[in-house]
């Protein structure tokens, strides 16, 4: 369960990234004062345009970013007094997530293991089942440079899950990726909705939010312009295709409870 | 605890695992002595032996029969061939095109000037670029009848040679001894060689360590983890400092080799493995601890702050200038370990190591010289965790 409250996250800029970014003044406001609850055993998507703050939200939920105002809590731990059991309870990967090139898969996942404070028995079986589940076990031992895409993409997944998160975390997870690599974080998607975890993701396509969310929120400038149940707003936007809807959301003024 | 130690036993996987890493870590400070010893004495060598060994071919200026008892003392000399009829216009070019190696003029008045007791004139005409050597060979028989010559004329006016000695400077009673000597010499060059060392081995794994993680995508992934940011920076800390220890060490190891098997002058390598006394060996790696957890300390900032590995390297390469000037201070003579300059970071560590060599080092600077770097090395590590604490860094692509 993560639950968001009047969140937000405003940056200070030097002279020389106001003008990179083409901003007056010296405060972006990145996420502003936004609010939301994501179920266990529910997937949330949190749909927006590039910049619109998606990023930093997440970041924030996974503990990187420290809120300037508002509270996180991840299964009742708030991010900012009690880190560490946030980031115990939440397993966080993103489309542009790497891997130690020179490491094999085997020693990438023991160390991440070890650091997840996984006892030596816990931390072999739970690597053992996912290298099954993923089909890690034949190409476990080779360096991750020589890995394909999909190799290297299913081993981040096994990378995620090895401490059996409560909380997933999704960052435009299949940005750069091919239908087929992209079909793997579908899957892991889903089974997380099976087996009764947090599921939150991020992504600009209003494709992949249809075909895998229970709940929908469309965040623009930092801003939340609609949160509801992805049924509802299939209804609401009867008449248009989502792509269109999400378009409508995004240029209102006003935002739609 | 145990996240640190598991983080530096990975780090150190990944370090060895990188040919770029390990070539200017290990390979570099590895063959860097041989190959400047092997180089540098064996070209010397065989240089001096030429201008020793070559067939010198002087020309000759002389009108009539002036000077016939230097001539033959000239000729009689062994590997060198007087060649007569030489026009004055032509030294110039003969020397010039290699034809002629030096040419001997005599002045038209060379006899009548020894006949009045006067300074009779032989000029040299040489090639200032070439080996002094050379010119020497054809001087010292000319010195040598000037010697008779003189013998002669004292002779003759009853002068003896304490006469013209009214003064005896004796310069032959030095006290230093020769591992003063060398330590004065080679001491400032030897810790600039290991400063560098250090400094260079701290600085791929630093950008590999830090702006690697932002490079290769992987710094988000290390900060949902359930460990303390604190933690993570030592773990690598530890991984980046140890390396410029280590290829410190590979230096001392390497010169130590070098010095017993190349062949380089007995009255070099004796006083040399001489200074190698492991007391001092083990006070240079002491004080190199320290030192390359300052250099972790200013390197770690940069690398976190950089965005990609391009980056990372532009901003060090300037650091460089940092660590080359004040060891190359303690190169020069008269520059002295003192109050002040145990302060000075690098500069300090250069001084102290070259009186460590000569034996000659003050214990009590020595422990300044420990202490301000411990205390320089404190101030580093807490600048890297404030810099690595920094959002903005971290999170700066």
């Amino acid at each position: 369960m993560i639950d968001v409250q009047h969140l937000s996250k405003s940056f200070d800029l030097n002279k020389k990234q106001q003008a990179e970014l083409g901003i007056k003044s010296s405060r972006v406001h990145a996420v502003d004062d936004v609010s939301f609850t994501c179920q266990p055993g529910r997937i949330y998507s949190l749909l927006g345009p590039n910049g619109a703050g998606k990023t930093t939200t997440l970041r924030m939920i996974a503990t990187i970013l420290r809120p300037s105002s508002g509270t996180v809590k991840v299964d009742g731990h708030d991010v900012v007094t009690h880190p560490r059991e946030v980031r115990a309870a939440i397993g966080f990967l993103t489309g542009s997530t790497g891997l130690y090139q020179r490491l094999t898969a085997n020693e990438i996942i023991e160390y991440f293991g070890k650091l997840y404070q996984l006892d030596k028995a816990t931390l072999a079986r739970r690597k053992d089942e996912l290298f099954s589940l993923l089909d890690i076990h034949e190409f476990a031992g080779k360096k991750i440079g020589q890995l394909s895409t999909g190799m290297k993409q299913k081993v981040s997944i096994a990378r995620t899950m090895i401490h059996d998160p409560q909380v997933v975390v999704f960052d435009e997870p299949t940005s750069g990726l091919d239908v087929i690599t992209a079909e793997n974080i579908i899957k892991l998607i889903r089974d997380c909705k099976t087996r009764e975890k947090t599921v939150i993701f991020s992504s600009h396509i209003m494709s992949e939010v249809d075909l895998l969310c229970d709940d929908l929120g469309i965040i623009h400038k930092g801003k939340l312009c609609y949160e509801g149940t992805m049924d509802s707003f299939r209804q609401q936007f009867r008449e248009f295709t989502l792509t269109e809807a999400f378009i409508r959301v995004v240029n209102q003024p006003a935002p739609i409870a | 605890m145990s996240s640190i130690l598991t983080i530096v036993k990975k780090e150190f996987l990944d370090t060895f695992r990188d040919r770029r890493t390990l070539i200017t870590m290990i390979v570099l400070p590895l063959v860097l002595f041989p190959l400047i010893f092997g180089l540098s004495f064996t070209v010397q060598k065989s240089l001096a032996e030429e201008a020793q060994e070559k067939e010198l071919k002087v020309g000759l200026i002389v009108e009539g029969n002036q000077a016939a008892e230097l001539i033959a003392a000239v000729e009689a000399t062994p590997k060198l061939s007087l060649i007569r009829g030489i026009a004055l216009e032509d030294t110039a070019s003969l020397i010039r095109n290699d034809s002629l190696d030096l040419i001997l003029r005599i002045d038209a008045s060379f006899d009548s000037a020894l006949v009045r007791f006067e300074s009779a004139r032989a000029m040299i005409y040489y090639l200032g670029t070439e080996d002094d050597a050379v010119r020497k060979r054809l001087e010292a028989p000319i010195l040598a009848y000037e010697q008779t010559v003189l013998a002669q004329r004292m002779q003759a006016l009853s002068i003896s040679p304490a006469t013209v000695d009214p003064v005896n400077i004796d310069t032959s009673h030095d006290l230093a001894t020769t591992q003063e000597q060398i330590g004065k010499l080679a001491g400032g060059f030897l810790p600039y060689i290991f400063v560098l060392f250090s400094f260079i081995g701290c600085m791929y794994p630093a950008i590999d360590l830090f702006t690697g993680e932002k490079e290769r995508g992987t710094m988000e992934t290390l900060l949902t983890l359930p460990v303390n940011r604190l933690d993570l920076l030592v773990g690598k800390m530890i991984v980046v400092a140890t390396s410029g220890v280590v290829s410190a060490l590979v230096g001392i190891i390497s010169l130590l080799v070098s010095l017993q098997f190349l062949d380089i002058p007995d009255m070099l390598r004796e006083p040399l493995l001489d200074m190698a006394k492991p007391l001092t060996i083990g006070l240079l790696l002491l004080m190199i601890i320290p030192l390359a957890v300052f250099f972790a300390g200013v390197l770690i900032p940069v690398a976190t702050y950089a965005k990609n590995f391009k980056e990372a390297q532009s901003l060090i390469t300037p650091l460089n200038v940092g660590v080359i000037v004040p060891a190359a201070i303690g190169l020069m003579p008269g520059i002295e370990l003192n109050v002040g300059t145990a302060l000075i970071p690098i500069l300090n560590v250069a001084l102290a190591s070259k009186e460590m060599l000569a034996g000659t080092v003050d214990f009590g600077l020595l422990a300044l010289v420990f202490l301000s770097l411990i205390a320089l090395a404190a101030v580093s590590v807490v600048l890297s965790v404030k810099m690595f604490g920094r959002e903005s860094n971290i999170m700066r692509a």
